[in-house]
C-alpha cells in the first residue's frame, strides 16, 4: 500500500506533528485543541472506514456506498434536543451546496460550488484553509455546484467545472498536481462529482450525457497525477457491444459517469453506474442497444478492464441513466448469504445483481407511477417498452429528471433496511432529429414536466427490503427530495427538504421525529462525525441543483427558497448538558 | 501496413464527415431568402440591428407566427430540458424566460456567444443564423405584451440592453465567413486526387480525435481549442509547408523560449522535466512532460534547489516514425487549412 509522503513534504509534516504535540499537550482540555493535521488515511483505513465511526472518509461513509454512521449519541430518544452549533458559508452562491463533506481525524474537507475547496475544523467551523480553482472564462457545462471530493494519503482530490483533476495538499491547501481530462471547449463534458481513490489510484467518472460525447471512467497515479488508463462506456471498433451502436454515434454518445462508483476488496471490484446515451430522446440514428450505457458496469480498478456489465435500460430513449450510486450489501436471510448490489434506476426501477457475476437476482419499482415498461423478463431485461416517436409527444412516467436523482440512498446494517427516494413526477417527451457535431448539446428534443395522470406531483422516502423490494414504510416529502439520505447508528434517517427543513425520521417507522428550518432548500448529502466524544450532523444547505428549477413548477411556495438561497454548511449537535458523561463514542 | 489502413479509414470516415454537413447546408440553402435577410442584418454588427427590421423592412417569406413556432421548435430541441430553460420558458435550472424584458439584440448576442462563467453554452456552431432568429422570435413571444413593446418602440442604444456580463468590452466583429461555402471548398479538394495531397479532415482528426487519448490537443491548441503546454498552433497557417513540417518531426530544431524545457531538482532529490507554466512569489509550475497527457505540478521555490535549461523540445520527437508521411501531410494540411502536396515538403 502506498503511505509514502511525497518527500518534498516530510519536513513540513514533521514540524507540524511537533506544532500539533506541543499545541495539544499545553491545552487544559483537549476540546477545541487545533486537530491533528491529516496526513492520513492511509488505504488501509479508508477501505475499513466502519472501523471508525468518528469519520466519514469517502463519498458513500465507505466503499460500499451504504451512508450509514455508526454514531448513537444521537439517538430517537433525544433528536429533538438536537441544536445548529455552527455553520460555514462557502460565500458562492451560485451552484448552492450539493456535495458529501468528508471528515478525517477532526478535520472537515467541503466542496463548494465553483471548486472552491475548504478545511474546516470540524469541532468549531474555524476555516483552516481555502483554495479556489481558477476556471477560465467560458461557458459552464452543467451545474456550477460539484458533489464532492476524496481525501487520502495526506492529499485532497477533485474534478473540475473544466475538467481536470487536482491533488492539494490536505494539510496546507497547495496544489501539488493539475491534469486535464479533456479539453472542455472540445468534449462539452467537465466533472461534477467526487473522485474515488482506489489503492495507489485515483479514478474520476465525468459528465456528458446530454453532448456529443463519448464517455469514459479515468484512472490516475494518486500520486504523480499520471493517467493510468481509460475505460470508455462506449466499445470502440473492434470491441465486444460496438455492434450495439451505429458507426455514426459510439463516438458521441454520450454514457457519462457523472457520479461516484463503489468498490468491493474481496471481490477487488470497481462498480460504476453508467448515465443515459446521447441523444436522450431522439433514437433513430443510434439502433441497438447501445452498451453500456445505462448499465452498472465491473471494472478491474488495477487494470480498468471490463469483468461483466449488466444492462438496466436498453436503448434509452427516456434519459434515464444508471448513473446513480451502487449499494453493496451483503444480504442474509434463512442461513443463506448473498453478496448483492442494489441500484436505483433512474427510471424508478431499482434492480438487485448478484455483485460477483453481474447476474440478475432482482427488480422492483421504486415510485408509484411508471409507464415505461411493462415488466422485466426472467433477466431482468424491461419487456413492453413504451416507444418515444419523433415529433410526437409521448406522456412517460417518471420524467426525465427521474424516479429520485442523485440524491442518494442509504443502507442500515443493523436493520438490514435500505432506504430510497421517490419522485411521482412525469413527463412529455418529444424527440427531434437534429444534427450531430462534437462537444454540442444532444438532447434529440425536449420534454415539459407534468404531474402524474389525474393526481397532483408528490414525493416520498421509503424503507425497504434490499432483496425483495418489500416496502417497510413509506414518509411522503414535502415537495420531492433533492438532498441525499443520510443513516445513523442511532436509529434515524437524516435528509433535508426543498422547502429548507433538515428533519430527522425513525428509521423503524418512518415518523418524523425532528426538524429544524434552515431557511434554503437543499440538495447536498448530510453526513455525521464526532470529534472528542461530540457526535455532529452535517447538512449542507442551498439548491443551485440543474434540477431545482421545476419544483416551483408543482409547489409554488417552495420559489424563493431555490434555487440559489444559500450555501451553507449547518452543523447540529446535542446541547452539551445532554452529551455529559455520554462520551462513548468515537475517540 | 496498419498506418495505411489507418489513414485509408480516416480518409473515408473524413467524407463520410463531410458529406453531411455538405447535405446540411444545401437544405440550409433551401431557406435562403430568411437566410439571406437575417445574414445581411447579423452580419454587420455582432449585436445586430434591431430585429423589427427583421418583421417589418426584410423581405418576408415567413410570416412571425411561422418564425416563432420554427422558434419553438429549436427551443424545444436546444433550451427546454429541465435542466436548462424548461418548458416554455420556465421551470428549468436555469433562468425563466417568460415574462422578462429581452431585446432581440441582446437575446442574440447572448444565444451565439454564450455567457462565459455560467452553464449558457454558445450557439453560434450548433444553430444557423436562422434557427437562431427563430428562436429569438419564439422566447421573445414568451414576454407578450412587455417584449414587444420594447422590441419594437426601442430602436436601439446598444449597451443599455446587455446584461452586465456582456457590457464589458464589445466583441470583435468578424462578418462570419459563410461556413458553407468553406464546407464545400474542403469537401471539392478532398475528392480532388487524395494519394498526393493531405486531407485537411484527416489531419483534424489526428489533432482533436476523441478516441485518441494522446494527440497533438493534448498540448497544443488550435483555433480556441486544445491543450496549453505548447505552443498555439493557429498562426502555423501562415508558414510553408515545409517549415510545419520539420517541426513536427524536429521539434528539437527550433524552440520557442516560453516553452524551453526545464529540468527542476528539488530540495528531496527527485527531478521533474517539462515546460515552465507559470510562477508567483512562492510557487513555481511546471508541466512534467514525462507522462502524457502532461501533469502540472506546483513546487514551493524554497523546496527548489536547482533549476536548468534544456537544449531540448519537450515535445516528442518520434513523430516521424509514429506517423505515416500520409498523416504527417494530412497534419500539415490540416494546420495550414489546406490540401498541402508531397511536392510542397520535398
Amino acid at each position: 500500500m502506498w503511505r509514502r509522503i511525497a518527500a518534498e513534504h516530510r519536513f513540513r509534516l514533521r514540524l507540524y506533528t511537533f506544532i500539533s504535540f506541543v499545541l495539544i499537550a499545553s491545552a487544559a482540555s483537549a476540546a477545541s485543541a487545533l486537530p491533528a493535521y491529516a496526513q492520513e488515511p492511509s488505504w488501509e483505513r479508508l477501505i475499513n472506514s466502519d472501523r471508525e465511526p468518528q469519520n466519514w472518509m469517502s463519498y458513500g461513509g465507505n466503499y460500499a456506498a451504504h451512508r450509514f454512521s455508526a454514531l448513537d449519541q444521537i439517538n430517537r430518544e433525544n433528536v429533538r434536543q438536537l441544536t445548529p452549533v455552527w455553520m460555514f458559508h462557502t460565500g458562492e452562491l451560485q451552484g448552492g451546496l450539493n456535495s458529501t463533506p468528508i471528515v478525517v481525524d477532526g478535520v472537515m474537507y467541503l466542496m463548494g460550488p465553483m471548486n472552491r475547496v475548504f478545511a474546516i475544523n470540524a469541532a468549531t467551523g474555524e476555516k483552516l484553509w481555502s483554495y479556489v480553482y481558477k476556471l477560465p472564462q467560458m461557458s459552464i457545462p452543467y451545474q456550477r455546484g460539484s458533489r464532492g471530493l476524496a481525501v487520502a494519503y495526506g492529499r485532497v482530490y477533485f474534478g473540475t467545472l473544466d475538467n481536470h483533476v487536482v491533488a492539494l495538499d490536505a494539510k496546507t491547501g497547495s496544489e501539488i498536481w493539475d491534469v486535464e481530462v479533456e479539453d472542455v471547449r472540445q468534449c462539452g463534458c467537465n466533472i461534477t462529482s467526487a473522485p474515488l481513490v482506489v489503492k495507489d489510484k485515483v479514478i474520476v467518472g465525468g459528465t456528458g450525457g446530454e453532448h456529443a460525447h463519448r464517455g469514459y471512467l479515468n484512472a490516475y497515479d494518486a500520486k504523480t497525477g499520471k493517467h493510468v488508463w481509460r475505460f470508455y462506456t462506449i466499445p470502440g471498433p473492434g470491441e465486444p457491444g460496438y455492434e450495439t451502436w451505429s458507426e455514426k454515434m459510439w463516438k458521441y454518445g454520450g454514457a457519462p459517469t457523472w457520479l461516484v462508483g463503489s468498490y468491493d476488496p474481496e471481490l477487488n471490484l470497481l462498480y460504476w453506474g453508467v448515465g443515459n446515451p446521447s441523444s436522450d430522446f431522439y433514437d433513430e440514428f443510434r439502433p441497438g442497444d447501445n452498451l453500456y450505457s445505462d448499465s452498472i458496469i465491473a471494472l478491474d480498478p488495477d487494470t480498468g478492464k471490463l469483468k461483466w456489465y449488466y444492462q438496466e435500460v436498453p436503448h434509452d430513449m427516456y434519459d434515464f441513466d444508471s448513473a446513480y450510486e451502487c449499494a453493496l450489501i451483503d444480504y442474509e436471510k434463512d442461513g443463506r448469504k448473498q453478496k448483492l448490489l442494489v441500484h436505483a434506476n433512474k427510471g424508478g426501477m431499482t434492480w438487485t445483481l448478484d455483485r460477483a457475476t453481474g447476474k440478475y437476482v432482482n427488480a422492483w419499482p421504486h415510485v408509484d407511477n411508471l409507464t415505461w415498461l411493462k415488466g422485466v423478463d426472467k433477466n431482468g431485461r424491461p419487456v413492453g417498452m413504451q416507444p418515444v416517436p419523433p415529433d410526437k409527444e409521448t406522456f412517460v412516467c417518471p420524467s426525465a429528471a427521474g424516479g429520485r436523482n442523485y440524491g442518494h440512498s442509504a443502507y442500515n446494517p443493523r436493520i438490514g433496511w435500505w432506504y430510497n427516494i421517490g419522485w411521482e413526477i412525469c413527463n412529455v417527451i418529444r424527440p427531434q432529429k437534429l444534427e450531430v457535431k462534437e462537444g454540442q448539446p444532444l438532447f434529440g428534443g425536449g420534454m415539459e414536466m407534468k404531474p402524474p395522470k389525474d393526481k397532483p406531483a408528490y414525493g416520498h422516502i421509503n424503507a425497504f427490503d434490499p432483496l425483495t423490494g418489500e416496502r417497510k414504510w413509506r414518509y411522503n416529502t414535502t415537495g420531492i427530495n433533492v438532498a441525499s439520505l443520510l443513516a445513523t447508528g442511532g436509529g434515524l434517517i437524516f435528509s433535508g427538504d426543498v422547502m429548507g427543513a433538515a428533519f430527522a425520521l425513525d428509521a423503524r417507522t418512518g415518523q418524523k421525529l425532528w426538524s429544524f428550518n434552515t431557511g434554503a432548500g437543499m440538495s447536498g448529502s448530510p453526513i455525521s462525525y464526532s470529534v472528542n466524544g461530540q457526535q455532529y450532523v452535517a447538512i449542507p444547505t442551498g439548491m443551485g441543483s440543474l434540477l431545482s428549477g421545476f419544483v416551483p413548477l408543482f409547489w409554488p411556495e417552495s420559489a424563493h427558497k431555490i434555487p440559489e438561497a444559500a450555501s451553507t454548511l449547518v452543523v447540529f449537535a446535542l446541547p452539551e448538558t445532554s452529551v455529559k458523561g455520554a462520551a462513548s463514542n468515537g475517540k | 501496413m496498419e498506418s495505411r489502413s489507418r489513414s485509408a479509414k480516416g480518409a473515408a470516415r473524413a467524407i463520410a464527415v463531410l458529406f453531411l454537413p455538405f447535405v446540411l447546408c444545401l437544405s440550409s440553402f433551401g431557406l435562403s431568402p430568411d437566410r439571406f435577410a437575417i445574414a445581411s442584418v447579423v452580419g454587420a454588427d455582432p449585436r445586430v440591428r434591431p430585429y423589427v427590421e427583421l418583421q417589418t423592412s426584410a423581405a418576408q417569406p415567413q410570416s412571425s407566427e411561422i418564425q416563432v413556432e420554427a422558434g419553438k421548435r429549436v427551443y424545444l430541441g436546444s433550451c427546454s430540458m429541465t435542466y436548462c430553460h424548461g418548458a416554455g420558458g420556465m421551470g428549468g435550472g436555469g433562468p425563466k424566460l417568460r415574462d422578462r424584458e429581452f431585446t432581440a439584440e441582446y437575446l442574440t448576442h447572448l444565444i451565439t456567444e454564450g455567457i462565459p462563467g455560467t452553464s449558457m453554452p454558445a450557439f453560434k456552431d450548433s444553430l444557423s443564423r436562422p434557427q437562431v432568429a427563430q428562436l429569438v422570435a419564439y422566447v421573445l413571444s414568451l414576454s407578450p405584451k412587455k417584449g414587444a413593446a420594447k422590441a419594437k418602440s426601442d430602436p436601439q442604444p446598444q449597451d443599455q440592453t446587455l446584461g452586465p456580463h456582456l457590457s464589458g468590452e464589445a466583441p470583435k466583429t468578424e462578418p462570419a465567413p459563410s461556413p458553407a461555402s468553406e464546407r464545400v471548398k474542403s469537401d471539392v479538394a478532398v475528392n480532388d486526387s487524395f494519394d498526393i495531397h493531405g486531407d485537411v479532415e484527416a489531419g483534424r482528426a489526428l489533432f482533436f480525435d476523441s478516441a485518441e487519448i494522446q494527440n497533438c490537443r493534448v498540448c497544443h491548441t488550435l483555433q480556441n481549442r486544445g491543450g496549453r503546454v505548447g505552443p498555439d498552433l493557429t498562426g502555423l497557417a501562415g508558414k510553408p509547408p515545409r517549415e510545419i513540417l520539420r517541426s513536427i518531426v524536429a521539434p528539437h530544431a527550433a524552440i520557442e523560449e516560453r516553452y524551453a524545457t526545464i529540468t527542476i531538482t528539488t530540495r528531496a532529490g527527485e527531478k521533474f522535466t517539462g515546460v515552465k507554466r507559470d510562477e508567483n512569489e512562492t510557487t513555481i509550475r511546471l508541466y512534467d512532460t514525462s507522462t502524457l497527457p502532461p501533469v502540472s505540478r506546483a513546487f514551493l521555490k524554497s523546496d527548489v534547489v536547482k533549476t536548468e535549461r534544456l537544449n531540448t523540445s519537450a515535445m516528442p520527437a518520434d513523430y516521424a516514425s509514429k506517423y505515416s508521411l500520409k498523416q504527417l501531410l494530412d497534419l500539415v494540411s490540416f494546420l495550414k487549412s489546406a490540401n498541402v502536396s508531397l511536392k510542397d515538403l520535398f
